[in-house]
């Protein structure tokens, strides 16, 4: 009776040993810095995504079947269509710049004014804007009905069938298998030291030093706050032209606080997804990097700094679905 | 039983109580209480773990948002959690956890929003803070020694201490840092006014305006972060986990109750069983007792039938409900004449007459289909050779359920019964007959009477003959002798002539023969209708001429109306008809006399004559008598009794009252007819009878 327990005491640790072992190594280990790699895809529903996936292209979505979600947000171009404004219905123009899908799953909230808290709460933002898709979601659901291979695909993935939730969540499903890991830059937070060369390794420091940090931080560089376009000096009387769009935040809370704040938008593949603000004003990297220098650090830029600090931005391209690693 | 009754429903009772305690006692292992719990908890360690954080991105400890984002998200999904509050929460305190969620909900989100401005608020002030020392330290190396630089040089050393002091101030209220780096940023200004030229202008206007940032944002930054350590959210939560925690020991407490009231309705279950099982032992006990009672009864009952059927004069007999005879009585063996065992099964119709076998099968076997209690009459012969007539009857014995248990049987031995009604048939014939009697002796008498007179007539007339017939052979002797001549032989012969009357007596002689024989031809028609009246009784139905039969019967009935009624007769044309002549002689006498004296009863005081018809005819196959009389009809009143047996209107001792009765019995149980009486008051009656002209050859019965 004594000797036994003793085994079983002995075998217990020896288990916990071999447990333990693997579950150390498989740890996520990377530098301590503001900015995180974007996680290895979440285990998201096959099912949802690639309905998700069709309807993102389908312009059955809009009215007249001449706008679908990959009309302004092409995946194929950095997930947007690098007009300062997209065309909607009848070529009509947006009244900001169109952000891009990739990694909007990593935002905190939808948006350039982040009115949307989710993806799917983002879906009947264009959808039912007169000016993007000018649909309702009676006509939508309608016409995905009568579509071939909508009903049945819904209902196997939904247990509800066919229903505008079910829409928002494909579309939002699919837009969360977005992401674009492994950019350089992720490689190099993970500790592969030779995925920056030592200019862009500079960038990322005066990148911090400069304070972009500050606002442009966390997995999505950015998408986790929102700030005041202007705060080191007036860029809408600057700029001219001020407009309704233009008040960002302040549009929805009302709060004069609000008035001109923005979403801080995320930095990954910034590269890919020139014009840049929310007004599209910015047509390059440069004069982008410039403006914020600028309005928002107070700060004028060297140009030895400017570039090393583009040649950084550019090291947060990942790899984008359906692209080789 | 009603106690046991009460029992079982008290049971019932209880155990619904302990079913519904069960039920209504939800289990504090309940999984909601427990999410309940750990997302209070997990909210309480997520308020400190913002603060926490909150604290490091004021120091710059901490340099990304995501874990707030990650903290918020946990918090949103606490806060649904704490929306759905646990079951075994009772209602009175539910509301109060419910307003303790939604305070701690709108707390959070206040929160939020107060970080959002934080973080904004945090990232500006930030990199002024960063730049700001580095830009003055920057300026400083490029200024040179003149009056200028050197009063820039002064102010900016000013400023850094001030920002310094804004910076690293202990006081909880740094007003007066803020004032004073306010103010060294103003001389900034000054300086910068006085010197817009200067190549650092640009420099210094930066430097002014991040001061001012770092200065009102750090100010502002404060006052946020105050905002947000004060947000009483551990408060809240506290109160919530206390309310909850009061809640849920209330369930506990009720729990404990229910647990207490469950042994006790256990308890008090476990006595009522107790109960009933006592309860039952001594209903079963006095059960079997009234079991034995009953059987004793029973029994009992069982004997005293056995006794009565033993000792009843009717043959009774039980069967089973297929009919097998399982008892029979003393008096049912007598009438089989079988002993008692061979009755049994169907053993008894060996017993049945031949004749009668298979009518009675078909009787017996129809019985089992349809209810039809009609007496059978048939005829067992006895071993022994006795023949006895028997009246049976059968009854279909059921259950509660209207199944049929068997059948109750009776044989009625009618032989002595038949025999007696045959012998009072006789007499009430000998009756008729001897009623008749007067009435056929004077009928006989009339002719007899003359037939009479005419043979003293002849007899005399003989006499005188013979004398005259003496007389021709003395007058011949004479005239042989010679002794006597010629004419007076003729003379002698004339006187002879004259005084035996002789062309009287050869006038009247033939006549008076005449008349004796015409007197003996009634007498004999008479003395035939008697013969032919007295019919003898039959075994079976012979074909006779009713007609015939029908002028007998009258003539022997003419005493009995010719002094009260004309008798007319209408006798139409009918076939031989098949019948017991005998018998429906007796009848039409009977109605017939009946006539008459309905008749003189109606004409008594008058002294009028009345009327009676006969008619006969034939119709529907069917020989038709009518007698009608002008009598005085039968009153509504006893038209129904009219052929009940013994029922008669006539003085006592005038009719035995079986006269109809009789009639109808010959009419309708041996023929197979009708008998029918149609009656005016006042004006008379008529009788119908019919019977079948193609008879009935199923009956064949005749009396013994």
């Amino acid at each position: 009776m004594n000797r036994r327990p003793r085994r079983w005491l002995a075998l217990a640790a020896l288990c916990a040993l071999l447990c333990a072992a693997p579950a150390n190594a498989e740890a996520p280990v990377f530098r301590d810095e503001p900015i995180r790699p974007v996680p290895a895809a979440s285990t998201l529903n096959a099912a949802k995504v690639a309905l998700g996936a069709r309807l993102f292209a389908d312009p059955l979505l809009s009215r007249d079947g001449s706008v679908s979600c990959a009309s302004c947000h092409p995946l194929a171009t950095g997930g947007t269509d690098h007009r300062p404004r997209s065309l909607g219905l009848n070529r009509a123009e947006g009244s900001v710049n169109a952000p891009t899908v990739l990694n909007s799953g990593l935002n905190f909230k939808q948006f350039w004014d982040g009115r949307a808290d989710t993806l799917e709460q983002q879906v009947d933002g264009p959808l039912l804007s007169p000016v993007e898709m000018g649909s309702s979601w009676d006509t939508v659901i309608a016409k995905l009905r009568r579509a071939p291979g909508y009903a049945k695909a819904f209902s196997q993935a939904y247990p509800d069938g066919l229903s505008p939730a079910a829409v928002r969540n494909a579309i939002a499903e699919f837009e969360r298998s977005l992401t674009t890991p492994n950019s350089r830059f992720d490689r190099y937070l993970r500790g592969e030291d030779a995925a920056l060369s030592a200019a862009e390794k500079s960038g990322y420091r005066k990148f911090k030093a400069y304070g972009c940090i500050s606002c442009h931080q966390g997995v999505n560089v950015g998408g986790n706050m929102f700030q005041r376009m202007g705060v080191m000096g007036d860029y809408f009387a600057d700029r001219g032209g001020v407009g309704k769009a233009d008040y960002g935040r302040y549009n929805l809370t009302g709060d004069e606080a609000d008035r001109f704040t923005f979403k801080v938008p995320s930095l990954r593949n910034v590269e890919l997804t020139a014009p840049y603000f929310h007004d599209g004003s910015a047509a390059s990297l440069e004069q982008a990097v410039g403006i914020m220098a600028k309005y928002q650090l107070g700060r004028s830029l060297p140009p030895q700094d400017l570039d090393e600090l583009v040649g950084f931005l550019k090291t947060l391209t990942g790899v984008r679905p359906g692209q080789a690693p | 039983m009603n106690r046991l009754k009460l029992a079982t429903a008290a049971t019932v009772l209880l155990l619904v109580a302990a079913g519904a305690a069960l039920l209504s006692r939800q289990g504090l292992d309940d999984r909601d209480h427990e999410q309940f719990q750990e997302a209070l908890q997990g909210l309480k360690q997520l308020d400190a773990g913002f603060n926490k954080d909150l604290l490091r991105v004021r120091y710059a400890l901490l340099s990304t948002y995501d874990d707030f984002l990650a903290n918020e998200r946990d918090s949103a999904q606490a806060l649904d959690t704490l929306a759905r509050v646990p079951d075994l929460v009772g209602a009175g305190e539910r509301q109060a956890i419910l307003d303790g969620s939604a305070e701690t909900k709108s707390l959070l989100a206040h929160r939020t929003r107060l970080f959002e401005r934080f973080k904004s608020q945090n990232a500006v002030v930030t990199n002024s803070r960063h730049y700001l020392p580095f830009a003055i330290q920057q300026l400083l190396e490029q200024l040179g020694p003149d009056t200028a630089d050197r009063e820039l040089a002064t102010s900016l050393h000013a400023l850094t201490a001030s920002v310094l002091a804004v910076l690293t101030s202990d006081n909880s209220d740094r007003t007066t840092e803020y004032d004073e780096a306010l103010s060294s940023a103003r001389r900034l200004q000054d300086w910068l006014t006085r010197h817009p030229g200067h190549p650092q202008a640009g420099a210094v206007g930066s430097l002014i305006s991040h001061a001012h940032t770092l200065v009102s944002g750090t100010g502002k930054l404060d006052q946020l972060t105050r905002e947000l350590l004060a947000l009483p959210v551990a408060t809240a939560l506290g109160k919530l986990s206390h309310t909850y925690e009061a809640a849920v020991g209330g369930a506990i407490q009720r729990a404990q109750d229910y647990r207490r009231m469950l042994y006790l309705l256990a308890g008090l279950l476990l006595l009522l069983v107790a109960y009933a099982v006592n309860l039952l032992r001594n209903a079963n006990q006095s059960l079997e007792r009234r079991v034995q009672e009953r059987t004793a009864e029973l029994a009992g009952s069982e004997r005293r039938f056995r006794t009565l059927a033993a000792a009843a004069p009717v043959g009774i007999f039980l069967t089973d409900a297929s009919g097998a005879v399982v008892y029979t009585n003393l008096a049912a063996q007598a009438i089989t004449g079988l002993p008692p065992e061979r009755n049994l099964g169907s053993g008894w119709i060996s017993a049945l007459h031949p004749d009668d076998y298979d009518g009675t099968l078909a009787w017996w076997r129809q019985l089992g289909e349809q209810a039809d209690d009609r007496p059978w009459e048939c005829r067992f012969r006895t071993p022994d050779g006795q023949t006895r007539n028997v009246l049976a009857r059968l009854a279909a014995v059921h259950d509660e359920q209207g199944a049929t248990l068997g059948y109750v049987g009776t044989l009625e031995d009618i032989t002595e019964r038949l025999r007696i009604t045959s012998e009072l048939h006789q007499a009430q014939k000998l009756e008729s007959v001897g009623r008749l009697a007067a009435g056929v002796a004077h009928e006989i008498n009339t002719p007899v009477q003359f037939v009479s007179d005419s043979c003293h007539f002849i007899r005399d007339g003989l006499g005188d003959l013979r004398g005259l017939v003496q007389e021709y052979r003395d007058i011949l002797a004479a005239l042989g002798e010679g002794s006597l001549l010629a004419p007076a032989a003729l003379d002698r012969a004339r006187l002879a002539e004259q005084r035996a009357d002789l062309d009287y007596l050869l006038d009247n002689m033939p006549t008076a023969v005449e008349r004796s024989l015409e007197g003996l031809q009634r007498v004999s028609t008479i003395v035939r209708s008697m013969k032919e009246f007295a019919h003898p009784d039959q075994k079976e139905m012979a074909h006779a001429d009713l007609n015939q039969a029908i002028l007998s019967t009258l003539t022997i009935a003419r005493n009995e109306y010719k002094y009260i009624a004309e008798l007319k007769t209408e006798l139409g044309e009918l076939p031989p008809v098949p019948c017991f002549l005998g018998d429906l002689n007796q009848a039409v006498l009977n109605i017939v006399v009946n006539a008459a004296h309905a008749i003189a009863d109606f004409n008594l005081a008058s002294g009028a004559t009345g009327l009676i018809t006969v008619r006969t005819r034939c119709e529907n196959q069917q020989a038709v008598i009518d007698i009608e009389d002008s009598g005085g009809g039968i009153p509504d009143a006893i038209r129904d009794k009219i052929f009940d047996p013994f029922f008669t209107t006539k003085a006592v001792g005038k009719g035995t009252g079986q006269g109809l009765a009789i009639a109808r019995s010959v009419v309708v149980d041996k023929h197979h007819g009708s008998l029918s009486v149609e009656s005016w008051p006042g004006s008379g009656s008529c009788f119908t009878i019919r019977v079948p002209l193609d008879g009935d050859t199923a009956l064949t019965t005749e009396l013994a």
